[in-house]
C-alpha cells in the first residue's frame, strides 16, 4: 500500500506540465509571453535615457542602470544622467524614445497618433498619441503592464498563501482533530494578547518598534523552551501522551471568518481602506486586494481537503508517521492544486481589473506611478482624445480576457470545479 | 423552516455587530478633523444646541459630535495615558499632553500640569499688565505649553515662571506655586517601569459608538458632516435614482441572459454558437468602466460628428428636477449606464448559465426526457432548466444589494447622484454619518440576500433541507 502510494504521488496529474501547456492555445502563449517580457524590460523598451552611450570616451548604459536602481533601492539613474545628456555620444536610443513622464512640450495637448506631430524623424513620432502635457501613451502603456503584472501577481500570491495556509489548516483538522493542553493554549493566548497591545503601544507612540522585536524573540523562545520540556516529560513517560486539553474548532473559526468576509461590501471596505491609507505603494495595494481576495481560496482549499483526507493515501502516510505539516503541504497540497491554480488565473485578471478601477477613480497608487485605469482616466478629461481610451483599455481588456481564458481553460481540463470568479 | 429562518436572523445580529464595530473603526483612523469641517459647514445653515459657555464654536462642535466620550463601552490603555484626554478638544495640545504622559509616565501628574498651567494662563491673560509676567514671556510659555513634546521645554517653562517673578506690586495667583512644583515633579521624578501595564477602564453606555448605534436603532442616522442635512433624507434621494438604474439594468440583464446562456449550451449551430460565445466572453472580460468611457466619449459629445451625439452630456442631469416625473424625462442620461451594466451582468449571467447547463445537459434525465418523446423545448425548460438554475440563485442573492449599492464607478463616471456617487462623495469629503449610514445599509441587505439566496434553495429543490 505505501509503495502505490509513492506511486501514486509520483504520478500526480501534470497541470502546467509540457503536455498540458502545449494544448494551449498559442495565441493565449503569446500574449502571456509579451505582456512578461514587456514588463520586464519595460525600461530597456521605452526610456528617454539612450541605452547605450559614451561620455568621455567610457561607455555607459543608463537604461539599464535605471532598472537595476529600481530594483535595488538605489538613487535613480535619472538624476545621474539628465544633466549629462549633453555630452553623450554614439547613443542608442530605446524603440520607444520616452519614458512615461518625460514631457515632450512640442507635442503637447493631445496629439492624435494619426495627426500631425512636431517631432525631428519618425524615430520619434509619438504612435499612439500623447495626453495632454505630452506624455507618450505608448510608453504608458508599456510601463503600465509592468505595474499590472506585480499587481496582479503579487496579490494573488499574498491572498493564496493566506488562504491556502487558513483553508488548509481548516479542512484538514476539522473541528475535533487539534488538540492543545490547556498550558499551551493560556500561554498562545497570552502571546497573542500582548503582541496585540504591544503592537497598539507601538503605533499610538508610546512604544519604539524595536521593543516588538524583542517580544518576538521572547515568544520564540518561550515556545522552545516549552516543547523542549515536553519532549522530556514524554520521553521519560515513555511516549505516552496527554489526553488533557480541548479541541480548537479550526473548522468554524475559519468558516466564520469566510462568512464574515462574504458579508461586507467589499468594494465600500476597500475604498474606505484606501481613503484611509492615501496614496500608496504597489505592495500596500496588493496587500489590500489580497486582503479581500483570500477568502475564496480559503474556501476551496477547504473543500479539497475535506474529501481528500480520507483518502488511502493519506492514511498511508500517516502510517509512516509522517507529521501533520509534511501530510498537509506534502500530501495532500499537491493533489488539491488544481481548483487552486483555476482561482490563481481568474484571481490575477480580477486583481488587475480592481486596481485599474481603482487608479481610474483616481484612487490608491501615487500619482507617479503609470498604470492603465490611471491612463483612462485621462481620457475623461478630453473627450476628442479617443486614442487615450482605447489604447489603455485595450490592453486591459486583452490581459484580462486572457488570464479569463486560461482560466477556463484549467478549469475545462479539470472539470467538475464550479468554479467563477468573485469580482471586487 | 421557521425555526431555520430565526436562528439565521440571529445568527446574522454578531455579523452585523461586528461591521458596525469595524466601519466605526475605520472612520476614527481616517485622516481629517470631523469638528474642524463640520465647524466649516453650520457657518451657514446648521445651528448648534447652546451647551454652556464653552469658548468657541470649534469646542462647542467638538461636544456636539460626542468627540470628548470614550470610543467604546470599554478600553484598554497603558497606566501613563489618562482615558480624560479626550475630553480636550485642541487636538495639538491633546496630542504634546499625550506624547508627555508617555515621556513621564505619570497620567495624573501630566493632567494635574494641564489644569494648573491652563488656569494660570487665563488668570494671568485676565490680570494684563499687572500680572507677574511680561506679555511676551506669557506668550511665550503659552506656546511652549502647547507644543511640549519633550522635557526641555517643561525645564524652559520651569525657567521662565522662575525668572518673571517681579516684587513689586505686581499680582500673582497661588497657581503659581503649585504649578512650578508640579513641572518639577513631572521633571525629577523618574519614570516607573510598569507606565506600560494595561489598565482596564469601563465607560458605561455613555461612549460614541453607543450613542451611535443607539441613535441608528431609533431610526435617527445622524446628521450629514457636509451640509447638516439628515443622512436619511440624503439617502432617500440617492436610492431614487439608484433603484431606477439597477431594476432597468437587472431587468436588462436576466431577461436575455438567461436564454443566451442556455442557447449557448445546448444549441447546435456551431458557428452561430461559437461566435455569440466569443462576444460573451470578450464582454465578460471587457472592464465595465472602459466600456463606460467608450460609450460617453464617442456618444455623448458632437466631438466625432453630429451623429455619434445620440445622447445628451451627463453633467445635465444634475440640474434636472428629480420630482415624480423626472425620472421618466431623464431617461435619455440613464441610457448609456443602463447599456453598460447590463450588457456587462449579461455576459458574466450567460456565462454561468451556459456552464451550469452544460453541467446538467448529460445526465440521464435529460436523456429520459428525450426518450419520452418531449419536445426539446420541454426537455429545455422544464427540466433542464430549473435544475440549471442553482448557480443562479446564489447570483441573485447578490442582487439585492446591487439594487441599492449600484455600480459606484457608473455613477461616477455619468455622473448619476446615487448611493454609489454618494458613498463615493461622503468618503471623500469625510462625511462619517453618511458613510455609516450606506455601509450598514450594504451590510443588511448582503446578509438578506445571503438568506434570500438559501431560502429559494429549498423552494427549488426539494431535496435540501434546513433543520
Amino acid at each position: 500500500m505505501i509503495e502505490s502510494f509513492h506511486r501514486i504521488r509520483k504520478k500526480w496529474p501534470g497541470l502546467l506540465n509540457k503536455k498540458a501547456l502545449s494544448s494551449v492555445s498559442p495565441v493565449l502563449k503569446w500574449v502571456l509571453a509579451i505582456w512578461i517580457f514587456t514588463a520586464i524590460f519595460a525600461d530597456q523598451i521605452a526610456n528617454d535615457l539612450p541605452l547605450s552611450c559614451t561620455i568621455d570616451g567610457q561607455r555607459y548604459f543608463p537604461a539599464l542602470e535605471e532598472s537595476w536602481n529600481k530594483f535595488s533601492g538605489g538613487s535613480s539613474a535619472r538624476l545621474k544622467y539628465i544633466p549629462l545628456m549633453g555630452k553623450m555620444e554614439s547613443v542608442v536610443m530605446p524603440p520607444v524614445p520616452y519614458s512615461p513622464q518625460s514631457i515632450d512640450r512640442k507635442n503637447a495637448g493631445y496629439k492624435s497618433p494619426f495627426g500631425e506631430q512636431n517631432t525631428a524623424s519618425t524615430k520619434e513620432r509619438h504612435w499612439l498619441g500623447t495626453d495632454a502635457l505630452g506624455r507618450d501613451v505608448l510608453s504608458g502603456l508599456i510601463h503600465g503592464s509592468r505595474l499590472a503584472l506585480v499587481i496582479g501577481f503579487l496579490s494573488v500570491f499574498i491572498a493564496a498563501f493566506l488562504g491556502i495556509v487558513l483553508g488548509a489548516f481548516a479542512g484538514y483538522y476539522g473541528d475535533r482533530r487539534l488538540r492543545m493542553g490547556a498550558w499551551s493554549a493560556v500561554l498562545l493566548l497570552f502571546f497573542f494578547a500582548i503582541g496585540l497591545y504591544a503592537t497598539f503601544l507601538a503605533l499610538d507612540g508610546g512604544m519604539a518598534f524595536s521593543h516588538l522585536f524583542l517580544l518576538f524573540i521572547l515568544l520564540i523562545a518561550a515556545m522552545t523552551g516549552r516543547s523542549l520540556w515536553l519532549k522530556t516529560r514524554t520521553d521519560r513517560s515513555s511516549g505516552k501522551k496527554e489526553k488533557r486539553g480541548f479541541y480548537i474548532p479550526l473548522d468554524l473559526m475559519v468558516l466564520r471568518a469566510i462568512e464574515i468576509f462574504r458579508s461586507l461590501p467589499s468594494l465600500f471596505i476597500l475604498l474606505a481602506l484606501i481613503a484611509i491609507m492615501g496614496p500608496s505603494g504597489i505592495v500596500q495595494i496588493s496587500l489590500i486586494l489580497a486582503f479581500l481576495m483570500w477568502p475564496s481560496f480559503a474556501r476551496y482549499t477547504r473543500a479539497e481537503f475535506l474529501s481528500l483526507r480520507e483518502r488511502e493515501f493519506v492514511g498511508a502516510a500517516r502510517l509512516q508517521r509522517q507529521s501533520d505539516l509534511k501530510i498537509i503541504f506534502s500530501e495532500i497540497l499537491p493533489n488539491a492544486r488544481a481548483p487552486i491554480v483555476v482561482l490563481c488565473a481568474f484571481g490575477i485578471g480580477s486583481a488587475i481589473l480592481a486596481e485599474a478601477t481603482l487608479s481610474f477613480l483616481g484612487l490608491g497608487l501615487a500619482v507617479d506611478q503609470v498604470s492603465w485605469g490611471s491612463m483612462l482616466n485621462e481620457a475623461r478629461k478630453h473627450f476628442s482624445a479617443w486614442w487615450l481610451a482605447v489604447f489603455p483599455g485595450l490592453a486591459l481588456f486583452i490581459v484580462i480576457f486572457t488570464m479569463n481564458t486560461l482560466g477556463d481553460f484549467l478549469e475545462r481540463k479539470h472539470s467538475g470545479y464550479g468554479l467563477s470568479p468573485r469580482g471586487i | 423552516m421557521r425555526k431555520y429562518i430565526i436562528k439565521r436572523l440571529l445568527l446574522s445580529v454578531p455579523t452585523l455587530f461586528l461591521l458596525s464595530v469595524i466601519v466605526f473603526t475605520l472612520s476614527k483612523w481616517m485622516p481629517g478633523d470631523p469638528a474642524e469641517r463640520l465647524t466649516g459647514a453650520i457657518e451657514t445653515d446648521y445651528e448648534l444646541p447652546d451647551e454652556g459657555p464653552i469658548a468657541g464654536q470649534y469646542d462647542r462642535t467638538y461636544r456636539h459630535l460626542g468627540l470628548h466620550l470614550p470610543l467604546f463601552y470599554f478600553s484598554i490603555q497603558p497606566t501613563a495615558l489618562d482615558p480624560k484626554l479626550r475630553e480636550i478638544s485642541d487636538g495639538s495640545l491633546r496630542a504634546s499632553l499625550k506624547s508627555l504622559m508617555y515621556l513621564t509616565g505619570r497620567a495624573e501628574g501630566v493632567m494635574e500640569y494641564h489644569r494648573l498651567t491652563s488656569s494660570f494662563i487665563r488668570d494671568m491673560q485676565r490680570l494684563g499688565d499687572t500680572a507677574c509676567i511680561s506679555g511676551e514671556n506669557l506668550n511665550r510659555f503659552e506656546r511652549l505649553y502647547r507644543s511640549a513634546h519633550e522635557i526641555e521645554n517643561l525645564r524652559e517653562m520651569h525657567r521662565l515662571l522662575e525668572t518673571s517673578q517681579e516684587p513689586d506690586g505686581c499680582v500673582s495667583t497661588d497657581h503659581r506655586e503649585r504649578l512650578l512644583s508640579s513641572i518639577e515633579d513631572l521633571i525629577q521624578v523618574e519614570k516607573g517601569s510598569f507606565w506600560w501595564w494595561p489598565k482596564f477602564y469601563w465607560h458605561g453606555t455613555n461612549n460614541q459608538y453607543h450613542r451611535w448605534i443607539s441613535d441608528v436603532l431609533r431610526g435617527n442616522w445622524g446628521y450629514s458632516l457636509r451640509d447638516g442635512s439628515p443622512v436619511g433624507t440624503r439617502i432617500y434621494s440617492a436610492l431614487g435614482y439608484t433603484l431606477w438604474l439597477s431594476l432597468w439594468s437587472i431587468l436588462l440583464t436576466f431577461i436575455p441572459g438567461i436564454p443566451l446562456g442556455l442557447f449557448l449550451a445546448v444549441s447546435e449551430k456551431k458557428y452561430l454558437k461559437n461566435s455569440l460565445r466569443t462576444l460573451v466572453y470578450g464582454l465578460y472580460s471587457t472592464p465595465l468602466f472602459w466600456l463606460a468611457t467608450l460609450l460617453l466619449i464617442f456618444f455623448t459629445s458632437p466631438d466625432y460628428g453630429s451623429w455619434t451625439h445620440i445622447f445628451p452630456s451627463p453633467a445635465a442631469l444634475m440640474l434636472q428636477d428629480s420630482g415624480t416625473g423626472g425620472l421618466w424625462a431623464s431617461i435619455g442620461y440613464f441610457a448609456l449606464p443602463v447599456i453598460c451594466l447590463s450588457l456587462n451582468g449579461m455576459a458574466f449571467i450567460a456565462r454561468q448559465m451556459e456552464q451550469s447547463a452544460v453541467r446538467e445537459k448529460f445526465k440521464t434525465y435529460i436523456l429520459m426526457s428525450k426518450a419520452r418523446g418531449n419536445t426539446d423545448f420541454k426537455t429545455l425548460w422544464h427540466h433542464l432548466f430549473p435544475n440549471a438554475l442553482f448557480p443562479m440563485i446564489t447570483l441573485l442573492g447578490a442582487v439585492l444589494p446591487a439594487l441599492i449599492s449600484g455600480s459606484l464607478v457608473i455613477e461616477v463616471i455619468f455622473n448619476i447622484p446615487g448611493m454609489g456617487r454618494l458613498m463615493w462623495d461622503s468618503i471623500f469629503g469625510q462625511d462619517w454619518n453618511t458613510v455609516y449610514a450606506v455601509l450598514m445599509l450594504g451590510g443588511i441587505l448582503t446578509i438578506a440576500g445571503q438568506l434570500l439566496a438559501d431560502l429559494l434553495y429549498v423552494k427549488n429543490d426539494p431535496r435540501v433541507h434546513y433543520d
